[in-house]
C-alpha cells in the first residue's frame, strides 16, 4: 500500500494551496464593502466617535488591504495555535472570539447534518437498489418522480409544509430550544464529545436522546429529502452498470452463488456513490443555513445570517471559512475512502 | 424522399407542428445561406427525430408546458397583474390586512377581489407572484447567459492550451469549488449591494434598463442593487462547474485526428476551438444548462428567503415566503402559493432536462424510437401522451 500512502501525502499537500485560496476569496468578500462597518458595530448613528475610532484601529480598517489580510490571517491562525487565543479575531458585536461563537453553535449544525445524512443513506440506498432490481416497474418510476420532486422543491417551502403537518397537526416534533444532556451542568459526563446526542447516549440519559431526536428528525428529513432522491437514482444507475459489466457475467458463468455476485456488484457500484455523497455534502451545508432559519435552530448558518444583517464581517469570514473547511475535509475523506475501495485510482 | 422518422413514427399533431417549425427555420436560414437545408438534410432530420422522441415523453411535455407557462408569466405577468406591487392597500383600507384567498373586500365604496389573498401591507398576492415571476426569470436567464459562457470559455482555454494557463485556471476553479455553492453565494450577496448601489443610482441608463427588466418602478432603484448582487453572486459560484466539465471533455477531444489536421492546415486557434472542439463537447452541457436554470431559480429564492435579494417594496418568490413565514400556519397562503410557484417552475426545467438527457443521448433515443415502432407493429392503438 505504498501507493496509497504517497497518494494521501500528495492529496494533503494540494489541500493547503486550496485552503489559502479559500482564505483569499473570503478576504476579498470582506473587503468589497466600502461602507464603514465600524459605525454599525459601535451601535449605529449615535455611536461615540472615539469608540468608532478605536474599532477602526482595532480591525485595521484604515490600513491597506495586505495589512488587513495579514491581520485577518493572524487572527485565524492564532486562535488555533495559541492556547490563550491571544490576538485571535473577535466578533465586534458579541466581543467574543469569532471561533468561540462558531464552535458554540457547531454541535447544532453537526446534529442537523447527521440526521440529514442518516435520512439520505437510509432512504436513498435501499430505494436505489430496489428500483434497480425492479427496473421499469412502478417502483422505478416512483423513484424517478421522487428524485425530480426532491430537486425541484424549495427547501424552505418544504420545511414549512412539513412543519404544518408534523408540528401543527400531529405534534410529532418540537420546535423550541436545543436539548443538551444534564451531565453538562453537573460535569459528570464520562466522555465529552460536545455533541449532545452522543454525550447523552454515553451518559445513559436516554430521555435527552429522545428529545434530541424529537427536535432534529424533521429538520434533518427536510434537509436530506432533496439529496435522498438523487442518491437513489445514482445508486440505481451505478448498480445497473455494475450488474451488466463483464466481471459479473464471468462470475455468473463460473456459477458463483447469487449472494457473491451481489457482493461484487455492490462493491463496484459504491465507488461512484461515495463521490456523490461527498459532493452532496456541499449542498447539505448550504441547505443547512435555510433549514436552521426555518426551524429556528441556533446553528452556524443562523449565526451567519444574523451576522450579515449587521455587516459583521469577521463573523462572515469565520463562518464561510468554517463551511469551506468542513466541505473540503469531507471531500478529502471521500477521496481516501474512494482510493481504498478502488485500487486503480491513484492520481 | 421520405424521412427515416416517418417510417418509425405515426405523426401526431405536435409532430406536425414541429415539422412546420423546423422547416420554417430551415427556410429562413436558406434565405441567408442558399443551399443550407440541402447540405444539412441529415442534421434537420436528426433534429426532427429528437423532437419526435421528446413529444413521446409525457413528463417532458408537462415540463415544456410548465416552462412555457413560467416564461410567459415572467414576461407578461407584471402587465396583467391586477394591482401594482407598490400598491399598499392597507394604508387606506384597513380591511385588506392579510385577507384569505378568494375573498372580496368592500371598503370605502371600493370593491377589491383577491383570488389568492393579501399580505400584511394589503398587497394582492396574485400580483406579487406575477411580479416575482419576472424577477426569477430575469435572474435565472442572466445568470445562465453570463455564467455559462464564462465557464465554457475558461474550460476551452484551459483544456486546449494546457500547461501554465491550465494550471492557473484550474487552481482558481478548484478554489471556488471548495466552497459549498450556497454559502459562497450568501457571502457575496451579503457584501455586494453596498458597492453596487451607488453605481445604479447614479447611472440613469442602467436604472431604466433594470426597471424594465424587473418590471419595477424606477423609484425603487436603490433596491435593484441587492437583486443585482444576487445575480453576480450566483454567477460567481456557477461558472466553475462548467469550466471543470468542459476542460475534461476538451482534454480528450483535442487529441483527435481531425483537430490535429485542422492545426496542420493552419486553421486559426479560435476557429479550431469554436468549430471543431466546441460542438463535440457541448451536448452534455446542454442538459446541464436546462437543469441549472431550475437550480438557479431555487438558489435565488433561497437567498431572498434569507433576507438577501429583493428588499421592500421589491418582491420575489423567496421574499414573499420570508415575509409571510411569521404568520404561518394561520395565514398559510403567503407560504403555500409562492412556494408552489417556485416548485412548479423548477420542476418544469428539471422534467425537460431529464427528458432531454434521454433524447440527446443517441443510445437511449434509439430505445425510445424502438419502443414506439414496436407498439405500432403490435397494432395497439394506444399511444402514450402524444397529444397534450
Amino acid at each position: 500500500m505504498a501507493g496509497l500512502k504517497e497518494y494521501l501525502v500528495r492529496r494533503a499537500v494540494t489541500f493547503i494551496p486550496t485552503l489559502l485560496g479559500v482564505t483569499l476569496i473570503v478576504f476579498i468578500i470582506a473587503n468589497i464593502i466600502p461602507a464603514d462597518p465600524a459605525r454599525a458595530w459601535a451601535g449605529g448613528e449615535r455611536a461615540r466617535p472615539e469608540i468608532v475610532a478605536r474599532i477602526r484601529k482595532q480591525y485595521h480598517l484604515d490600513d491597506p488591504w495586505y495589512i488587513q489580510y495579514v491581520f485577518v490571517m493572524k487572527g485565524i491562525i492564532s486562535y488555533f495555535t495559541s492556547p490563550t487565543h491571544e490576538g485571535a479575531i473577535i466578533d465586534p458585536l458579541t466581543s467574543k472570539y469569532v471561533f468561540d461563537n462558531i464552535f458554540l453553535r457547531f454541535p447544532t449544525t453537526f446534529q442537523l447534518a447527521l440526521f440529514a445524512e442518516i435520512f439520505i443513506l437510509t432512504i436513498g440506498i435501499p430505494l436505489g437498489l430496489i428500483s434497480a432490481l425492479k427496473r421499469n416497474t412502478w417502483i422505478d418510476t416512483f423513484v424517478r418522480f421522487f428524485a425530480l420532486t426532491g430537486t425541484s422543491m424549495p427547501i424552505f417551502w418544504f420545511g414549512y409544509l412539513m412543519m404544518w403537518v408534523f408540528f401543527s397537526h400531529l405534534r410529532w416534533t418540537s420546535l423550541a430550544g436545543v436539548p443538551s444532556p444534564r451531565c453538562y451542568e453537573s460535569g459528570t459526563c464520562p466522555i465529552t464529545t460536545y455533541i449532545p446526542i452522543f454525550d447523552a447516549l454515553i451518559a445513559g440519559e436516554y430521555d435527552i436522546v429522545m428529545q434530541v431526536i424529537r427536535r432534529f428528525w424533521l429538520p434533518g428529513f427536510v434537509l436530506g429529502f432533496r439529496a435522498a432522491g438523487v442518491l437513489a437514482r445514482i445508486v440505481r444507475n451505478s448498480f445497473l452498470d455494475a450488474l451488466s459489466s463483464d466481471f459479473i457475467e464471468f462470475a455468473k458463468a463460473k456459477g458463483l452463488p447469487k449472494r457473491w455476485i451481489w457482493k461484487h456488484a455492490l462493491k463496484n457500484a459504491f465507488v461512484p456513490v461515495i463521490t456523490v455523497i461527498g459532493l452532496q455534502f456541499g449542498g447539505l451545508l448550504g441547505g443547512a443555513v435555510i433549514t436552521e432559519t426555518v426551524f429556528g435552530l441556533p446553528g452556524i448558518g443562523r449565526y451567519a445570517v444574523n451576522s450579515i444583517n449587521y455587516l459583521n464581517m469577521p463573523a462572515v469570514i469565520g463562518v464561510t471559512l468554517m463551511f469551506a473547511f468542513m466541505y473540503m475535509l469531507v471531500n478529502l475523506m471521500v477521496d481516501i475512502v474512494y482510493s481504498a475501495l478502488d485500487p486503480r485510482i491513484r492520481y | 424522399m421520405t424521412l427515416v422518422s416517418e417510417e418509425v413514427y405515426e405523426k401526431k399533431i405536435l409532430d406536425k407542428v414541429i415539422d412546420r417549425l423546423v422547416d420554417g427555420v430551415a427556410k429562413v436560414i436558406d434565405k441567408f445561406k442558399p443551399g443550407w437545408s440541402v447540405k444539412n438534410r441529415s442534421k434537420i432530420d436528426e433534429w426532427k427525430l429528437m423532437f419526435y422522441a421528446f413529444n413521446r415523453s409525457p413528463p417532458g411535455l408537462i415540463g415544456a408546458a410548465l416552462i412555457l407557462g413560467f416564461i410567459a408569466i415572467g414576461i407578461f405577468g407584471p402587465y396583467f397583474a391586477p394591482y401594482s406591487y407598490r400598491l399598499f392597500l392597507f394604508i387606506e383600507h384597513e380591511e385588506t390586512y392579510l385577507v384569505p384567498p378568494g375573498s372580496t373586500i368592500v371598503s370605502k365604496g371600493e370593491t377589491f377581489y383577491f383570488p389568492l389573498g393579501t399580505d400584511k401591507y394589503g398587497r394582492d398576492l396574485l400580483s406579487l407572484i406575477l411580479y416575482g415571476a419576472r424577477v426569477s426569470l430575469v435572474v435565472s436567464m442572466i445568470v445562465i447567459a453570463l455564467g455559462v459562457p464564462l465557464g465554457i470559455v475558461l474550460g476551452l482555454v484551459a483544456g486546449y492550451f494546457g500547461g501554465k494557463i491550465d494550471e492557473i485556471i484550474m487552481r482558481i476553479t478548484d478554489t471556488f469549488l471548495a466552497f459549498p455553492a450556497l454559502i459562497l453565494a450568501i457571502a457575496f450577496a451579503a457584501v455586494l449591494p453596498e458597492r453596487l448601489r451607488p453605481m445604479i443610482i447614479y447611472n440613469e441608463q442602467l436604472k431604466t434598463l433594470l426597471s424594465i427588466f424587473f418590471a419595477a418602478d424606477p423609484r425603487d432603484a436603490a433596491n435593484f442593487a441587492p437583486i443585482l448582487s444576487v445575480i453576480l453572486a450566483i454567477i460567481i459560484v456557477w461558472w466553475p462547474g462548467y469550466t471543470r466539465i468542459i476542460r475534461g471533455s476538451v482534454l480528450s477531444v483535442r487529441e483527435n485526428l481531425y483537430v490535429e489536421a485542422a492545426r496542420a492546415l493552419g486553421v486559426s486557434t479560435w476557429k479550431i476551438l469554436t468549430k471543431h472542439i466546441l460542438p463535440n463537447v457541448i451536448s452534455p452541457v446542454l442538459v446541464l444548462i436546462t437543469l441549472d436554470v431550475g437550480a438557479v431559480i431555487l438558489v435565488e429564492a433561497g437567498l431572498s428567503f434569507l433576507g438577501l435579494g429583493a428588499q421592500d417594496p421589491m418582491i420575489d418568490w423567496g421574499k414573499i415566503v420570508f415575509d409571510g413565514a411569521q404568520y404561518f400556519p394561520d395565514r398559510w397562503w403567503l407560504v403555500l402559493f409562492p412556494g408552489l410557484a417556485t416548485f412548479l417552475a423548477v420542476l418544469g426545467w428539471n422534467l425537460v432536462g431529464d427528458t432531454l438527457r434521454d433524447v440527446l443521448d443517441p443510445k437511449t433515443r434509439r430505445s425510445i424510437e424502438f419502443k414506439v415502432k414496436k407498439k405500432k407493429l403490435a397494432a395497439t392503438s394506444e399511444d402514450g401522451g402524444a397529444s397534450q
